[in-house]
């Protein structure tokens, strides 16, 4: 067990012709047994960062340290660190229990009873004994990906590494992975470093989670201080499903001014917007809907144009001029599209972001009871 | 088939029954009509045997018929006197297979001693020393290119090219460049004797020598195959596979050892029965090689049929001997792919 430390890590891929930075100047800690997630979208170097903590990518600056070593230059083999990969990448000819030994037997010096013993012990913790024997292509994804966590824990490594292993498994079965790769990660206590483009993943399974985009560090914090607290606003729009609705607005007398629409702030408020070039955030599920032809003061009007029945809450896609935004509303909408409605919003609910930077100004006030309860295991409201 | 044409029938009936007067129309296809073979097809099927045709018909006349020919005359006392008109040739059972491969106890009363025989079982043994020597040659040689070029360097492509010169350049022209390279006056002696490896010329072409001679000739001009054979392989197996050896610790020979060449074990399957069967019925590189006069060392089977065949006008006896060294042949390839795809060709293993 130890922590893992980025500390300024730089990569360049370089070419002929030009040279791509996929991470830039990452600092990072993964404390000692944390699960981590690393999520961004496609390209935002988070692979690239577990690649390098991996070994499998040369660092072109920076240092990684595990505990007090620094490991920057050592080969993976040196590393005492198990991944697993997207599309598992187990050996196609050697069987399961092959596959789940080969690493002890090419890292330790335990003996062929040992480390069968090591193999059956981790079998028995995926519940994959009856696979054992077969080769992979006799496995289906699953029971592929069990084989996979199986060659990783087998080697009781001081770090995990886990590249997208849940993303070419179906809907269904990835929630239940999800779950059961937790507490395994629970009650193995190894310091994990996770990577998904799915921020579902990231929500649930992260004890924090670390947001990259292009290369760069955007926020790392508990899944709920991210989701109510997001430091800018790709982080807001990056988590959350559906996505945060974003409408440009500009600051002008104590009101959020936008072409359809004036919202009255406090002036307190007001008054902490380092810019008047604003970008309103709102959560769907912070937007209140309501059909009622009087609308108070600050009332959105806005046109509904799609209803999406999810069973327990529904979506409601409306206009308001030319933006579209969407409100999540409990059990059933009793709109249907094309009838007039008006939103309103409380102003705690708020998230005001520079334009020009995207920088935050103002996130929702969740109570801290809410933050203080956050752990993986809460999923995303 | 069958069973479609019976639905077809069904409710072709199941109209007419109706129509009575249609009925006189519709072909006889009660059960147990069969219809010839090439009606049975349907129209794909058929375009595919149209398309096959040529290529059947030109493996007829190359390879069936001469083999069936050669089959025939095997059995018949096929001499100078019946080189015009074999077909009158007498009829002699397998007393050729006894000659040819020098059975004891064999009333003939052409030839009463084994000589050929022991020759001829000689000269099967050395095919085989040719034919597995040349795989292990060609196969080294292959596998370390192939290994080299798949590394990322400057100018590998140019390596690639220049590797294959030996296999694109004309076969004889390559042999014959052996040849002389191989005599007493040739570069391969002169470099020895510079560098005061030996003392006096070595003979490659006659005695010990040759059959190691003609191995490497053999290979120099094969290996490029091989090559692209193991090449091809190696480009397709998953990087990722390396990587997960890399963190489970197998350095550069661990991932030699338990990934690339388990990884080639499918397309190494097919080099060696390939490798293994063209040697063994090459004709070129001893010919050009060695001539019609061959050492008894590197006297391989093929040259040796031609030679006692055409020299002796035997061509009864000739066709006995091409039959078993045709037979061998088969049944090692047999054996083999009966154990390749008994075995499934990702196994190795740990």
């Amino acid at each position: 067990m130890s922590d893992v430390e980025l500390d300024q890590l730089t990569k360049v891929y370089q070419s002929s012709d030009e040279s791509v930075t996929a991470v830039d100047d990452l600092d990072l800690t993964v404390e000692d047994g944390e699960f981590l997630v690393l999520v961004g979208p496609s390209g935002c170097g988070k692979s690239t960062t577990l690649r390098c903590i991996a070994g499998l990518e040369e660092v072109t600056e920076g240092a990684i340290r595990f505990g007090d070593t620094e490991v920057t230059d050592d080969r993976p083999k040196d590393r005492d660190i198990a991944m697993v990969f997207q599309n598992y990448a187990l050996y196609p000819h050697m069987t399961a229990r092959q596959n789940m030994e080969f690493g002890l037997k090419m890292s330790t010096d335990l003996s062929k009873e040992e480390r069968a013993d090591r193999v059956d012990d981790a079998a028995s913790t995926m519940g994959i004994e009856e696979l054992l024997p077969d080769k992979p292509k006799a496995l289906s994804g699953g029971q592929q990906q069990r084989v996979a966590l199986g060659r990783a824990i087998v080697r009781d490594p001081a770090v995990f590494l886990m590249d997208e292993p849940l993303s070419n498994l179906d809907a269904k079965l990835r929630a239940q992975m999800r779950t059961e790769l937790q507490e395994l990660q629970q009650d193995l206590g190894v310091t994990t470093v996770y990577v998904t483009h799915d921020q579902t993943e990231a929500m649930t399974m992260g004890d924090r989670i670390a947001i990259l985009n292009h290369g760069e560090l955007q926020q790392v914090g508990t899944p709920l201080e991210c989701y109510h607290q997001p430091a800018n606003q790709f982080v807001a729009g990056f988590l959350g499903e559906p996505t945060m609705n974003f409408l440009e607005v500009g600051l002008s007398d104590d009101a959020l001014v936008h072409d359809e629409f004036v919202l009255p702030i406090s002036s307190a408020l007001a008054d902490s917007m380092g810019s008047s070039e604003l970008v309103l955030g709102i959560r769907p599920e912070d937007v209140i809907l309501s059909t009622a032809d009087d609308a108070g003061d600050g009332a959105i009007p806005a046109t509904v144009t799609v209803v999406e029945p999810m069973g327990d809450a529904s979506n409601v896609y409306v206009d308001v001029g030319t933006s579209s935004v969407t409100v999540s509303v409990e059990g059933h909408a009793a709109v249907n599209p094309g009838d007039e409605v008006t939103l309103a919003v409380d102003e705690s609910r708020l998230h005001l972001f520079d334009r020009a930077t995207g920088e935050s100004y103002k996130h929702s006030d969740v109570e801290a009871a809410a933050l203080d309860d956050a752990d993986g295991a809460v999923e995303a409201p | 088939m069958a069973g479609s044409n019976f639905d077809i029938r069904q409710r072709i009936s199941a109209v007419t029954d109706r129509v009575p007067a249609v009925r006189k129309h519709v072909p006889s296809l009660g059960i147990g009509d069969r219809l010839p073979f090439y009606r049975r097809l349907s129209g794909g099927q058929r375009f595919a045997y149209r398309l096959l045709l040529p290529a059947l018909a030109a493996m007829t006349i190359v390879h069936f018929i001469p083999i069936l020919w050669g089959l025939t005359i095997s059995t018949m006392g096929v001499d100078l006197t019946y080189a015009s008109h074999w077909y009158d040739a007498p009829f002699v059972g397998l007393d050729h297979f006894r000659y040819v491969l020098g059975i004891e106890n064999f009333d003939d009363v052409l030839v009463s001693d084994t000589v050929v025989g022991e020759r001829y079982r000689n000269a099967l043994k050395n095919s085989v020393i040719f034919s597995v020597g040349t795989l292990v040659v060609t196969y080294v040689l292959g596998l370390t290119a192939a290994l080299v070029l798949n590394q990322k360097f400057k100018g590998r492509f140019v390596a690639r090219t220049l590797l294959l010169l030996p296999w694109v350049a004309p076969v004889v022209v390559s042999l014959y460049v052996w040849r002389m390279m191989f005599t007493q006056q040739g570069i391969i002696n002169q470099t020895l004797l510079t560098i005061g490896l030996i003392d006096e010329p070595m003979f490659f072409l006659i005695g010990d020598n040759s059959m190691w001679a003609l191995i490497f000739a053999h290979s120099w001009t094969q290996f490029p195959l091989v090559m692209i054979f193991l090449y091809a392989g190696l480009q397709s197996i998953p990087k990722q596979l390396y990587e997960a050896a890399a963190i489970d610790g197998a350095g550069r020979w661990g991932k030699f050892r338990y990934v690339t060449m388990p990884q080639l074990k499918p397309v190494s399957a097919v080099i060696v029965l390939l490798m293994l069967l063209w040697t063994m019925i090459n004709y070129t590189a001893p010919f050009v090689l060695l001539g019609g006069a061959p050492p008894k060392q590197a006297n391989v089977a093929i040259l040796y049929i031609e030679n006692y065949a055409f020299g002796n006008s035997q061509f009864g006896r000739g066709a006995a001997m091409s039959v078993v060294l045709f037979l061998i042949a088969m049944v090692m390839a047999m054996v083999y792919y009966r154990y390749l795809f008994d075995d499934e060709t990702t196994g190795a293993g740990a």
